[in-house]
């Protein structure tokens, strides 16, 4: 996780949350940027692409003026992911940028979604990218 | 010819008119209540009147207080030529202001939004979506990809006023196998595979306003 990000584990629903802090004494103007990893247990009868397609139509329906920028089949490490770059807007920052990585693991789906404000993507997407690159899914 | 009258949804604050009648809104924008003795400024002050883009008192609607504000003081300006439409852009600290190109009534559509979701306007307006990673080859002449399943041919670019040539830009080519960014040269313009991501990014790159990004 990005140095000097505030991580916490286990909250809300999610394995891991981490955010960039605001600039101290400022009130942000744009949506601090974050980094969620959740997970999802596939049903049984379900594979990686039939729950890939239900989860894109959520997708769809939870953020509003979803629109698709990028999607993308690629490997981290020896696992198969699919990436979602999507646009959304938000009551109150206006356009967000959500990137998405969701990686297939011992039935489950693990998703880490990566989101800022629309005008700080760029400064953010390397970052995003890399955390993903650096996850794995380890046996207990 | 007879001028067309604008329509005003005042509702949404959006306003389609003639290149006639947004010269005139540009120049009272910047120069509020100065009307003159010019008689077609005056026909075309009158046009906007009629539809209560602007009042009696000379004020713009409150609708378009963003979009005259941006139009009044822009801190950049873009234009974005999507094949033989070109759409005006101007850009502040917090909104910005489009112009989209003419329908067949002559008429403009000029809207303002949230600077923070002009990216994704632009995006929309040259459907900038998945698409496959154009393989094997990495370089290609434009005249060769041009020669082949071109959906879009697009260029943004930075507009300053009184210079030649774009201050900055991304020239775009949009074909079935995938997207292009054309590189500048004046003989044999080579055109780099890209994808939707890099060119997303040099979207936001190019029109995000100054002091946007995170320190």
């Amino acid at each position: 996780m990005p140095t000097g990000w505030e991580t916490e584990r286990d909250v809300a629903g999610a394995l891991l949350s981490c955010t960039q802090p605001p600039p101290t004494g400022d009130r942000p103007t744009y949506l601090p940027p974050s980094i969620l990893v959740t997970f999802d247990k596939l049903p049984d009868g379900t594979t990686f692409d039939s729950w890939l397609q239900d989860y894109r139509q959520s997708l769809v329906e939870f953020y509003d003026r979803l629109r698709l920028i990028d999607t993308e089949e690629i490997a981290l490490g020896d696992v198969a992911a699919f990436r979602t770059l999507s646009h959304y807007l938000h009551q109150v920052v206006g356009g967000v940028c959500t990137d998405q990585w969701c990686i297939e693991g011992q039935r489950r789906v693990y998703v880490i979604t990566c989101s800022s404000g629309a005008l700080q993507y760029d400064d953010f997407a390397d970052t995003f990218a890399r955390v993903a690159s650096g996850f794995s899914v380890t046996a207990r | 010819m007879t001028e067309p009258v604008p329509v005003f949804e005042a509702d949404i604050g959006e306003l389609h008119l003639s290149d006639g009648a947004f010269a005139i809104l540009e120049r009272l924008a910047r120069r509020p209540g100065e009307v003159g003795d010019d008689p077609l400024v005056r026909e075309q002050a009158a046009l906007l009147q009629s539809v209560s883009a602007i009042g009696s008192d000379g004020r713009f609607h409150p609708s378009l207080t963003n979009t005259i504000g941006v139009l009044r003081h822009p801190d950049a300006g873009f234009e974005l030529t999507n094949g033989q439409r070109a759409t005006r852009i101007w850009v502040t600290s917090s909104h910005a202001a489009l112009l989209m190109a003419a329908d067949e009534m002559c008429l403009r559509r000029l809207l303002g939004l949230p600077v923070t979701l002009l990216p994704e306007a632009i995006g929309r307006l040259v459907d900038l979506g998945p698409r496959p990673r154009p393989s094997a080859v990495a370089r290609l002449s434009l005249w060769t990809l041009l020669a082949d399943g071109v959906r879009r041919h697009w260029t943004l670019a930075e507009v300053t006023p009184g210079a030649h040539a774009p201050a900055a830009g991304i020239e775009v080519v949009d074909t079935d196998g995938g997207l292009w960014v054309v590189e500048p040269g004046v003989e044999d313009p080579m055109a780099s595979a890209s994808d939707p991501t890099a060119v997303w990014r040099a979207i936001i790159r190019l029109v995000r306003p100054v002091g946007s990004a995170p320190s």
